[in-house]
């Protein structure tokens, strides 16, 4: 008889991402309603109050994101959600907050699209809009969750990298995580590590707001605190003001990278399975993860040597480990509910070391564990 | 009610689809299922698919049950089907596995093209106890008499907390006295499994 | 009033590497310094004040003064600013916006500010054209008058920036030019002081572009048309809408009390 001995709760995964956020500390959410992404918003507004946080319904998405990086320039943290067409919407101000630094998080649960695609249907097709959907070059760091579980810690996570970066983090979940109910098992608050953007040590005569103290990430004072300082958009010299001389442009943005790409080892999360001695491996993330790890089991059953890796972090893409799979592995398998993104950096990483293959599915129905199984053992070798 | 059996041994996956169209609560009864699994001490997982009406449409709840942790959420095989309308029974039945069971209102649903159906009038139960929104209820009474997984008393626990109060004992009454006749019916199905068997 | 020098040292960036981006001639300037000398009569501290802006010429102010400053994206101040607001109610929360910058690509939120009556202090520096990007038409800009988008005249009527505010629900409306300066003083500082949203609209010039499109040559001449076509709030009840046309109506246009968003 098997007992499961720690005591779960059931939880639908926007709800996980509400208790998430609240156990990373976040004070501040706007938003504005959208399918399916609106139950996070509902969670927040019945939830943060209750925390002593502020809750505010938006005129719309473009609205939300600013009073986010409006609410976390005054020292709190804050998040927001949305789909497809409000992320879409969001770009300019994610961008903004990227070449400021701001902490903040966005919580995208993926709808198949373009436009208005279909609303209530599962789709991973964000992943490339969430790495290059403001313009200009600029880092982003995207994490994706496969469970309603994942759904919490990593929004706990995406918290803590954003305050850790001083960046935004995006939270890339689709449709059926978002909305699907599973045990969890909520850690307890003493079991969670939380961090706090740092502090200036020196005076406000002496502060630098964005000089870099030797980790890439200038200690952020809040508003109201003494540090008076000035944020814009335009690039900025090291105490923020405009510049267009090219040393400080320059510096700037490399700044913006390094700080994440020096701690890229830090950021390879993953989950494998079987992947010793796999000639085929699976490269998969969010749900579809999830679809894997059956058909890969049933795989090792019939004796095929597959194994699967789930990726957690998606942006910065996890290229130290792909590469590993990929001198390992004969074959990779990249199931997506898109046309092919991650598949795309997978390709690029590869240099044609192996086969990658992949599955793709647009038209809102998920990839069933058989789908997988069958191609495994369509190009097991 | 008796405790039918020890349903904790049972460690493999039972995957149910509560089908019906939207407004009957379809959704609701799966939550419900799912957190009396985990009262349980089961895995459990749910998860839906709708329209964007807010009434009337398809509206597909799925609950997976497990004594291990659950890999994949989403139903490959049905153990059981619950049907509250013809199109949602015609839709569904494609997805059962082959020794599964279809439960269908028998008011709501005329026709099944399936070997092992249980077809109770979970409608006219809920108008008989003056709630006609118990049917889901209802169904779920049936579902215990089926299903290894679950047990009475977490479903009527759960249902004490997502119901609202004032409709909480006409729900439990519809819920019971579906249970009370899936039970009758159990008997007679069994004989039905075993005639195929054998047949085969 | 202070000696200018002594609120110069105290409220500008000594470390902002000047000059400013302006005209010689422009508006601006002059709103800024009543700015400062509306704080320090109010008697904010530095620190408590935060100055949120969005894209234009107008917009380039903050970085000037020692306040807390944030110049945002364009259109998107106000939304800025009820994130800091609400995050930290203790802070005196101000923005600056253009007329193209408020009510083209900000209208949205100038009205949902104003609904909600969140406690902001916005000016509106209105000099009815596009001046950043080269003298393009704006909400603002005269019917017919021809500006480089809209080289045959303009066709659209424009926008009466303080009517919208008002009827979005404002707690307090008011309007002056840059020409009277000490009726833009004392505006500014009912509109710092006031619970709610306040919104003041600041009819300036762009020496620039507007002078050119407007058949004004100069500075002085567009200050002094300023002068001329600028009727007392009061004086103007008096009159009727023929009498009032192509007029700017200023001082205190609305001032009521309505719950903010923080008391409700």
């Amino acid at each position: 008889m098997r007992k499961v001995t720690r005591k779960q709760v059931l939880l639908q995964g926007s709800e996980a991402c509400v208790k998430g956020a609240l156990m990373a500390g976040c004070h501040f959410f706007a938003g504005y309603p959208i399918t399916p992404a609106s139950e996070i918003m509902e969670v927040m507004a019945r939830e943060l109050p209750k925390a002593g946080g502020v809750f505010i319904q938006m005129e719309d998405e473009i609205g939300s994101m600013g009073a986010v990086i409006g609410a976390s320039l005054a020292g709190a943290k804050s998040m927001t959600a949305t789909s497809g067409p409000g992320f879409s919407l969001m770009q300019e101000n994610i961008g903004f907050a990227i070449m400021t630094e701001v902490p903040c998080v966005i919580v995208d649960v993926m709808r198949v699209g373009p436009s208005q695609g279909l609303p209530t249907q599962p789709s991973q097709g964000d992943v490339m809009q969430a790495r290059w959907g403001t313009h200009g070059d600029h880092p982003t760091i995207a994490l994706a969750p496969s469970s309603v579980h994942e759904f919490l810690e990593l929004t706990v996570q995406a918290f803590n990298l954003s305050e850790r970066y001083r960046t935004p983090v995006i939270v890339l979940v689709d449709e059926v995580v978002a909305h699907m109910r599973e045990g969890v098992i909520v850690p307890a608050k003493g079991d969670i590590e939380v961090e706090e953007r740092s502090q200036p040590t020196v005076p406000p005569e002496w502060y630098i707001p964005y000089g870099d103290p030797g980790t890439g990430v200038p200690p952020m004072p809040a508003f109201g605190e003494g540090y008076r300082y000035h944020v814009t958009g335009l690039c900025h010299d090291v105490q923020g003001y405009p510049t267009t001389r090219k040393d400080e442009a320059e510096s700037l943005i490399s700044r913006l990278f390094w700080k994440i790409s020096k701690d890229l080892h830090r950021l390879q999360w993953l989950d494998s399975f079987y992947t010793e001695d796999a000639l085929i491996t699976v490269i998969a993330y969010g749900f579809v993860a999830r679809a894997a790890l059956p058909a890969v089991k049933e795989a090792r059953e019939k004796g095929l040597k597959v194994g699967l890796v789930k990726l957690k972090v998606l942006w910065p893409f996890m290229s130290q480990t792909v590469t590993k799979v990929l001198e390992k592995s004969q074959k990779v398998l990249v199931p997506e509910l898109n046309i092919g993104q991650i598949s795309r950096e997978v390709k690029r990483v590869n240099q044609g070391r192996c086969e990658v293959v992949t599955i793709n599915k647009v038209d809102g129905t998920l990839i069933t564990p058989r789908e997988i199984l069958k191609t495994l053992e369509e190009i097991h070798p | 009610m008796k405790n039918r059996r020890n349903f904790s041994q049972n460690d493999s996956k039972y995957e149910i689809r509560l089908a019906g169209s939207g407004g009957q609560g379809m959704i609701l009864a799966g939550i419900i299922l799912a957190e009396a699994a985990i009262l349980d001490g089961r895995h459990a997982a749910q998860s839906q698919s709708y329209g964007p009406e807010a009434r009337g449409g398809n509206s597909v709840s799925e609950v997976i049950l497990s004594g291990r942790e659950i890999d994949y959420p989403r139903a490959l095989e049905l153990d059981l089907l619950v049907a509250l309308t013809q199109e949602a029974c015609d839709r569904n039945l494609p997805d059962l596995k082959t020794e599964g069971l279809v439960v269908v209102d028998s008011d709501l649903v005329q026709r099944v093209l399936w070997g092992k159906v249980a077809s109770l009038p979970f409608r006219q139960i809920a108008q008989g106890v003056g709630e006609g929104r118990a049917i889901n209820m209802a169904a779920l009474g049936a579902i215990v008499s089926f299903c290894p997984s679950v047990s009475r008393s977490s479903l009527a626990n759960v249902m004490g907390k997502r119901l609202p109060s004032a409709k909480l004992a006409a729900n439990l009454m519809a819920f019971d006295e579906a249970l009370k006749l899936a039970d009758n019916l159990r008997g007679s199905l069994k004989s039905v499994e075993n005639k195929e068997e054998s047949e085969i | 009033m202070k000696e200018t020098a002594e609120l110069v040292h105290k409220y500008l960036r000594s470390t902002k590497k000047f000059p400013h981006i302006w005209c010689a001639g422009c508006g601006n300037g002059i709103f800024m310094q009543a700015l400062i000398r509306a704080i320090d009569r109010v008697g904010y501290s530095k620190d408590e004040v935060v100055l949120v802006s969005g894209i234009g010429c107008s917009s380039r102010l903050p970085v000037y003064v020692d306040f807390n400053t944030v110049h945002t994206t364009h259109g998107r101040a106000l939304t800025f600013a009820t994130g800091i607001k609400l995050a930290k109610p203790r802070l005196k929360v101000i923005t600056i916006m253009g007329d193209g910058d408020a009510i083209a690509i900000g209208g949205n939120h100038l009205i949902h500010a104003a609904r909600r009556n969140v406690e902001i202090a916005s000016f509106i520096i209105n000099n009815q054209i596009y001046g950043m990007t080269g003298g393009q038409c704006s909400p603002t800009t005269p019917l017919g008058v021809k500006t480089t988008s809209c080289p045959y005249g303009n066709l659209e009527p424009n926008f009466d920036i303080c009517r919208v505010v008002e009827a979005a629900g404002a707690a307090f409306v008011a309007r002056s030019t840059v020409y009277h300066t000490r009726l833009l003083d004392r505006l500014i500082g009912k509109a710092l002081k006031k619970k709610g949203f306040a919104m003041v609209e600041v009819v300036s010039q762009c020496v620039t572009y507007g002078g050119r499109y407007l058949g004004l040559d100069s500075p002085a001449e567009m200050m002094k048309w300023q002068k001329d076509n600028s009727i007392p709030v009061e004086k103007a009840r008096e009159l009727g809408e023929a009498e009032l046309e192509g007029k700017i109506v200023t001082g205190v246009l609305v001032d009521r009390e309505r719950p903010t968003y923080h008391e409700e």
